[in-house]
Order: C-alpha cells, then structure tokens, then sequence
C-alpha cells in the first residue's frame, strides 16, 4: 500500500462553455498524516481540485486515488474516509449545533451510542461544549467556523479538505480554530489546507503545493521552498514571486 | 429506510423554525379560503346591495315603477323629479360610481305603454312614438351585472305588457281580473347526476378549488429552503456523505406531500367547520371520504413536484419568487380556479388542459357535485400523477 494518501495523475478539468482549463495537468501525492497546504490566487483551481478529489466534480483526464480509492470508480468507498469542512458555513442556521450534527452523523453507519460519543468528541476539540444547544443563526463568526469544522469531523475521516477554514473570523477565533486543527492533525488526520493567510500555511503545513491558473507551480516544504529562492527573506516574498503573472 | 425518516423528519424540524413559511403554508390558504367562499357565497345570496336611482316622471301610473321595485333585485332610491338639480345631481352619482344605475321613467309611460299593447293586440297602427325608459349605468359597472340588470328591467316592462293583455282578455270574457304575478311557475330546478341530499353550493365548489390553489404554493416555501441547501453549501455536505441523491430528493418528496396534505386537511376544515358558523352549508365530503383523500394526495404529489422542480432549476430565491406566483396564478386562471372553464372563451378553453389545477378541480368537483366514483375520475388523476412524475425526474435528473 503507498504512503500517499492522495495520488493525483495528470487531472485536467475544462468546465463547459469554459475556454481555458480551470486544472491543466496537475499531478499531486500527498503523504498519509501530513498537514499540506493548498496556495493560489483567486480562480487558480483550488477548490476544483479540492472538488475533483471529494468526488463532486468528474476530471476530464487524468486520474487520482484518494485513501487508496480511484476517485472516479469508488466514490462510494471514498465518502465514508473523507471530511470537508467548504468555505461556507455548511450547516442549517435555524437548527442548533447538536441538532445539525446529530442529523449529519445519522448519515453515516455508526450507531447511537457511537453518534453520541463522537458528537461529544467533535465539540470538544472545536470547543462548542456549551453553545450546542445554541441556533447557528445566533453564533459568532469563529463560533460558526468551529462548528462547520465539528460537523466535517463527526464520522472519523482519514483525510480532511478545509477550504479557507479561517476566512471571515479574528485573531482569536483563528487560533482557537489553529489549536483545534493540531489537535486533528496530531490524531493521524491527514489534513488538505487552503487558505489565502500565507503565515497559516507557514505556521501549520509541513508541506505546499502552489497553484497557478490551473497548474501546480511549485510543491515542497516551506524550508525547502525558502532554500531555492535564497534572494527572498519571506514565504510571502516567493510565493508573491512565483505567483505573480 | 432509518436515514430516510432521519431526512424526513429534518425537514418537519426546519419548517417548524420557519414560522413565515409556516404561515404562508397553512394560515395564509386558510384565511383566503374562509374570505373567498364568504364573500363569493354572498355576492351571489344577497345582490340587494346594488344601488339603483329611480327618477319617475310617470306620476300618474304608480304600476310600471312598482313592478321594477318588486322585480328587481337592488336597493331603488326614488328622486323627486320636480327638482331641478334631480337629473344632474342623479348622473353626477352614477358617473361618480356612487350608485350603478339611474332609470329615468318618462311622462305618462305606464299610460302610453297600456295603449300600445291595447292597440298592439287589436292590430292598430299606432301614430304616437312610444318614449323609452332611459338607463343610465356607472362606466365602470361589470358587464355582467349590467346584463342582468337590463334583463330584469325588460322582464319588468314585460310583466306590465302581459298584465295590460290579461286585464283585456278578462275585460272581454267578464271575468275578474288576474294578478299574473300569482300565477304558478311550474318550474323544478335540480342538478343531473347529484346526489339527492346535496345541493351543489359555493362551498361544495370554492373550498376544493381555492385549496388547490393554496396547495401548489408549497412550491415557495419548497424551493426557497433547496435554494438557500445549495447557497449555503448544505447540500455539498450531503453530497459528502454516504447518502444517494435519490435519498436526499425522495425524503423531501415524502416530506412535504405529508405538509401539504396536512394543509389540505385545515383548509378543508375550514369548508367543514368553520364557514358553517357564517351562515354558509357545511362541506360535505364524508359520503366521499376515500376518494377525496386519494384526489388530495395525487394533488400533493403534483404540487410537491413542481416545489422540487422549481428548487432545482432555478438559481436564486429571488427568481422562484417571482416565478412560482406568476405560474401558478396562471394555471389557477386558465384552469378554471378563478372563472369557470365554461364561461371562457373558446379559444382560451383547451389551456385549461394544460393546468395541474384543472385536473385536480376535475376530480374534485366531480366527485363532490357530480357525484363520481374513483373510477370516473382515473384520467385526471393519471395526468396529476404524470405530471408529478415528469417534475420529480426533472428535479432528480438536474440534482444528478
């Protein structure tokens, strides 16, 4: 069995009515435990890929193996592996935190008792003990983040998609979003991270793939990118360099 | 089957936290209904609220007016005609909206009418020009009502016309004279094919129709909580887990043909319950139980159908507001909700066809009025199922 939890070969996407590719080519491994970081501008096919990989999307060529699964072929073996926490706050606003991930764990093969202990497991690393009888509607921004992250956590997946997990919310809430994801990360969860705050990905990936329009420009680790751009003091410095057009 | 209750019932919880859609889904279609067979059923009960004014220059002759005040069905103000500001104060009213008609009756009409059909009947050629009752109508009365004011008035001139011809003909024979209006009318009014203990009333016939009006707007409330699934990245996150699509869109199916059949239930309890308590008949569906309920559940599948497929296709919640009220309105006009089919033109008749409403008021009023069993009703009941049908595979096609 390969140590790469993700195994993506040559994937293209052209959504239709689209003339340029929104994924061209992009191949990608991403070791079993690791905490990677997915970095690009706006539209550069971050959450294709993210999309692409979940099995919500059909790649047009190439193809890619998630968990050990061919993304396209066993779909159905993937879902049970694999979490995603989406940009948006993924869950109903008028039902409280324990009512949405009551519903969302029923949907999943564990039985009461196990649906139970989970969803008391996932509050407490988002730390929302108290808040779950609370209506989403009437959370904070970071309180909503914690929760959309609980709800991706409550079937034990091996691998986790976070799509800008800390967009919208502040310093506070970032960390407590931070000390939360380490704690996961530390459990064996593979993480996939996107986020525009660079320092994050600095802070919390032990490797990154930059994209470009579709194509993947650079893929290591932050110390070793910083070993080939040796004229740049800062991750920023190179990533704004490789990414500029 | 566990997961599918679990989506069911998630459905139930969010649209009891909805409370305005909890209102627009059932108080609103019960209210419409209890206001529209009210005031339909007294619009037809009780037409002695027409305004009418009278300006009898026919001092003499107190019988012509006296027929259109008995046979006429309005409230008849009489104006002196002596004044000089009558006549215009009068069309001033009427061209105003105040009252809908004035009948202006001319010197010595009842004198010169009697003459007429005197000489009518002994073949006189008449020298002198018979003067005309005037009508003067509010511009912006309903042709139909005018129709059938101007039917009364002439049925009034007529009933004068035939009372002069009998009091000759008793003159002739030496016999005393006969009110015409006492004489019997063998007239047996009754409905083919209705059963003997039901007369067919506005409520019999406005409750099924209007609940079927109210019913399809489940559609809003339907598609604006899988449009704001899909805006809020809900549905990504069952798309995430190991639920088939299927799944998803068969619990909300289930779901809400349970709401709106529940819907159904209150509006009809209006028709049975409530609208009695205003003097109105009860609806009686009782004798037709099962089949009303078979009718009201192949509704539901249509107007829960076409909620689904609003939902999918289209985009925002802005655009199936705006498309839910105008198509379904439109199904209520052309589908005979509003106006009956028969009434319509020609032309405008084979759309009623086309409209889901149309198939269900078919059934409904078949069964209620028409006294038809569930076999007389099959084919409208197919279409109902076929078009929910079609809506369901749309919706599931375009979730795929």
């Amino acid at each position: 069995m390969s140590n790469f939890i993700i195994d993506a070969k040559a994937i293209s996407l052209r959504y239709p009515k689209e003339a340029v590719y929104a994924l061209n080519s992009v191949s990608l491994t991403v070791e079993t435990g690791s905490f990677f970081g997915l970095l690009g501008p706006n539209g550069s096919g971050k959450t294709t890929l993210i999309s692409i990989l979940c099995g919500l999307l059909a790649a047009t060529a190439g193809h890619a193996r998630v968990c050990g699964y061919d993304c396209k072929r066993q779909i159905s073996a993937i879902k049970p592996l694999i979490g995603l926490a989406p940009q948006k706050i993924a869950l109903y606003p008028s039902l409280t935190l324990y009512e949405n991930l009551m519903l969302f764990a029923s949907l999943y093969t564990l039985t009461s008792l196990q649906i139970k202990q989970q969803i008391e497991k996932c509050l407490q690393i988002v730390e929302l003990e108290t808040q779950a009888y609370k209506k989403i509607y009437t959370f904070s921004g970071g309180m909503m983040r914690r929760a959309n992250l609980a709800a991706s956590l409550l079937h034990n997946p091996k691998l986790l998609f976070l799509d800008e997990p800390t967009s919208q919310v502040d310093a506070h809430a970032r960390n407590m979003i931070f000390k939360s994801l380490q704690i996961i990360n530390a459990s064996g969860v593979t993480i996939i991270y996107t986020s525009h705050y660079l320092e994050e990905i600095e802070t919390l990936c032990t490797k990154t793939a930059i994209l470009k329009q579709g194509k993947i420009i650079a893929t290591d680790s932050i110390t070793e990118l910083k070993r080939q751009h040796p004229d740049k003091t800062s991750f920023a410095e190179i990533y704004l360099s490789l990414t500029e057009s | 089957m566990k997961k599918l209750l679990i989506l069911i019932y998630k459905d139930f919880l969010l649209l009891w936290r909805d409370k305005i859609n909890l209102v627009i889904l059932f108080l609103m279609p019960m209210f419409f209904i209890f206001v529209i067979t009210l005031l339909q059923a007294q619009h037809s009960d009780d037409s002695k609220t027409i305004p009418i004014l009278l300006i009898n220059n026919d001092i003499n002759s107190l019988q012509l007016p006296s027929n259109l005040l008995n046979n006429t069905n309005f409230i008849v103000k009489t104006i002196n005609p002596k004044s000089n500001q009558s006549l215009f104060w009068a069309k001033t009213q009427v061209a105003k909206g105040y009252d809908k008609l004035l009948v202006i009756i001319p010197t010595n009409m009842g004198q010169l009418l009697t003459a007429s059909t005197q000489q009518q009947i002994v073949g006189a050629h008449t020298s002198s020009t018979l003067p005309n009752i005037q009508l003067f109508f509010d511009p912006a009365i309903n042709p139909t009502l005018k129709n059938i004011i101007i039917q009364q008035i002439a049925a009034a001139i007529r009933n004068y016309q035939m009372q002069t011809l009998t009091e000759i003909i008793s003159e002739v024979l030496g016999t005393a004279s006969i009110n015409i209006s006492q004489l019997p009318l063998p007239l047996q009014i009754q409905y083919a094919g209705a059963k003997s203990s039901i007369e067919p009333n506005a409520v019999q016939q406005n409750v099924p129709a209007w609940s079927l009006f109210g019913m399809f707007f489940i559609a809003l409330p339907l598609a604006s909580i899988m449009i704001k699934e899909r805006e809020q990245a809900v549905l990504l996150r069952f798309y995430m887990t190991p639920i088939s699509r299927f799944s998803l869109i068969f619990s909300r199916f289930i779901a809400f043909i349970i709401i709106n059949f529940l819907q159904l239930c209150l509006m009809f309890f209006i028709g049975i319950v409530i609208l009695p308590l205003f003097n109105l008949p009860a609806l009686n569906l009782w004798s037709h139980f099962g089949t009303v309920s078979i009718i009201g559940l192949c509704s539901a599948c249509a107007a829960t159908s076409f909620g689904l497929f609003i939902g999918t296709w289209t985009k925002t919640i802005e655009q199936a507001s705006a498309l839910v009220p105008i198509l379904i309105v439109l199904a209520a006009a052309i589908g005979g909700i509003m106006i009956p089919i028969y009434l319509m033109p020609t032309s405008m008749q084979i759309f009623a066809l086309f409209s889901p409403l149309h198939w269900g008021l078919e059934a409904f009023i078949d069964v209620l009025v028409r006294n038809s069993n569930l076999q007389q009703i099959s084919w409208p009941l197919m279409k109902l199922i076929l078009f929910s049908a079609a809506c369901y595979l749309l919706a599931w096609w375009k979730l795929n």
